[in-house]
């Protein structure tokens, strides 16, 4: 039996009132990430309220910014440092904000998208 | 207002296997804040999926944790069979419940001997360990591996359990089930035991689900959810009650623990007494086609979140792992608020934390 979740496209001005709505229905905040596209990225955010799984997908341009969730989710900040360190994504206002941080790793981060190798 | 301190705690601790440091804000010896730093050991396997082969990529999710590989490699496998719209043989989907229940087991014992070390009972610790090791074994009989099996493959699995061995290890089980009310007796009613850990480490219902706990964290906050109920793999087919605790404290995520081992012992039995006859694997051929998808799969710490994304080459465009400890950090934190210093490394431990999990 296979999960039936909900996977929906998000505009980044609609994101606060749409996490807002998902917090006051009670849903619990189940992930944060981000994919490179070719002119900026694709975030993904995850909620879940018992079983109900819903995805919003919102397509960022690569200079553009996003405002953080951690006021209404604390735990996104550990998220939102993530995406902004190793992806670059522009993500303002955080609540525990790391400043690029949060990782301890000699590479020079945010990675940039690679060309793909051929396999061996 | 008392002194105020900052004490640094980890990345290397004797109650921490792997690193992560915490910089604790005390008020004398109560904590005010914690303030968590990862990436001592961050490796890069999600950009790795840009690298490899689909097919390959299964040997390197599963090295993303030593107690939870198989899960690992289950849950990424999945993931890509939905992008493919694969169903998988039946047999196989027993197969890998099994295989998941019994990492469940060895996951919980080791983590209940750890637990048995940070307050000081060597002779329990060793007891837990020495029943860990009959999971090992039967996981090396079964897949030749202790730590890494590499069963999974997109479509099913790679090798077989014999009904003669299914048998036997459902006899093995039997006795290590009677072996372990003795053991789990010592953690459930011994006094030491709960005076440290009844009332420490509070996490209400609210703020599990504020600050997206997950596992056996979340149930003991008496949350009734588990990610198995969704039906993967064959637990569609089996009967489970969710075992959830309503203290919120240590001791009742100790409990829930405790319970869910008893329970991976009914599932095993249930799974080898249904399991079908028939073919390991569904041929899967060529690239998976352009499509992402979500696989959450319900890890012994707790739920894990496998996103793939393919563009239709043979290369994963974005393969995503939320693991389970990095959920749990934020009501980790939560929980060192208010505690006293020396309940630090307890309360770290009963997130039962997987640092390589969190680093991927």
């Amino acid at each position: 039996m296979r999960e039936k979740y909900v996977l929906v496209d998000l505009t980044p001005d609609l994101v606060p009132l749409k996490v807002l709505k998902a917090k006051q229905a009670g849903a619990r905040l189940v992930q944060m990430c981000c994919a490179n596209t070719e002119d900026g990225y694709d975030l993904l955010y995850s909620f879940a309220d018992g079983y109900h799984f819903v995805n919003y997908k919102i397509h960022l341009l690569k200079d553009e910014e996003i405002v953080s969730i951690s006021n209404i989710y604390p735990s996104a900040s550990l998220y939102e440092n993530e995406m902004s360190e190793l992806f670059g994504v522009n993500v303002s206002y955080i609540g525990l904000d790391y400043r690029n941080e949060l990782y301890n790793i000699d590479t020079v981060t945010p990675f940039r998208p690679e060309e793909k190798e051929d396999g061996e | 207002m008392g002194n105020r301190t900052i004490v640094p705690f980890g990345p290397q601790h004797p109650v921490l296997p792997e690193p992560i440091h915490l910089d604790l804000v005390l008020e004398d010896e109560k904590v005010i804040e914690a303030i968590p730093k990862i990436g001592y050991i961050h490796r890069g396997l999600e950009s790795l999926a840009k690298k490899r082969d689909f097919n390959d990529y299964v040997y390197v999710v599963e090295r993303t944790c030593g107690i939870c590989s198989f899960m690992h490699g289950m849950g990424y496998v999945e993931s890509v069979e939905r992008i493919f719209d694969v169903e998988i043989p039946d047999r196989a989907k027993y197969l890998r419940t099994i295989w998941a229940e019994m990492s469940r087991i060895h996951s919980h014992l080791l983590w209940l001997g750890l637990l048995a070390d940070a307050f000081g009972f060597e002779a329990l610790f060793y007891q837990c360990w020495r029943m860990r090791e009959q999971i090992l074994d039967m996981f090396e009989e079964s897949t030749g591996g202790r730590v890494i099996f590499s069963v999974n493959k997109i479509g099913g699995v790679l090798k077989d359990m014999p009904h003669e061995m299914l048998l036997k290890f459902v006899n093995n089980l039997n006795g290590m089930e009677k072996e372990l009310r003795a053991l789990t007796d010592v953690f459930l009613n011994d006094y030491t035991v709960q005076s440290r850990l009844r009332g420490v480490g509070i996490l209400t219902k609210e703020q599990a689900v504020t600050l997206g706990a997950v596992g056996p964290m979340m149930r003991a906050s008496g949350i009734e959810l588990d990610t198995r109920k969704l039906g993967y793999a064959a637990y569609g087919d089996l009967s489970f009650d969710i075992i959830t605790s309503k203290d919120c404290d240590s001791y009742a995520r100790c409990e829930v623990r405790i319970g869910e081992i008893f329970q991976a012992f009914d599932i095993i039995r249930q799974a080898v007494s249904k399991i079908p006859e028939g073919e390991l694997i569904t041929p899967v051929k060529g690239n998976p086609p352009v499509g992402e998808a979500f696989m959450r799969v319900e890890q012994p710490r707790g739920e894990a979140i496998y996103y793939s994304r393919s563009d239709g080459s043979k290369f994963l465009e974005r393969m995503r792992i939320r693991t389970p400890t990095f959920a749990n950090l934020s009501p980790l934190l939560e929980t060192l608020k208010n505690a006293e210093l020396a309940d630090v490394p307890l309360l770290i431990l009963t997130i039962d934390p997987c640092i390589s999990c969190t680093e991927r």
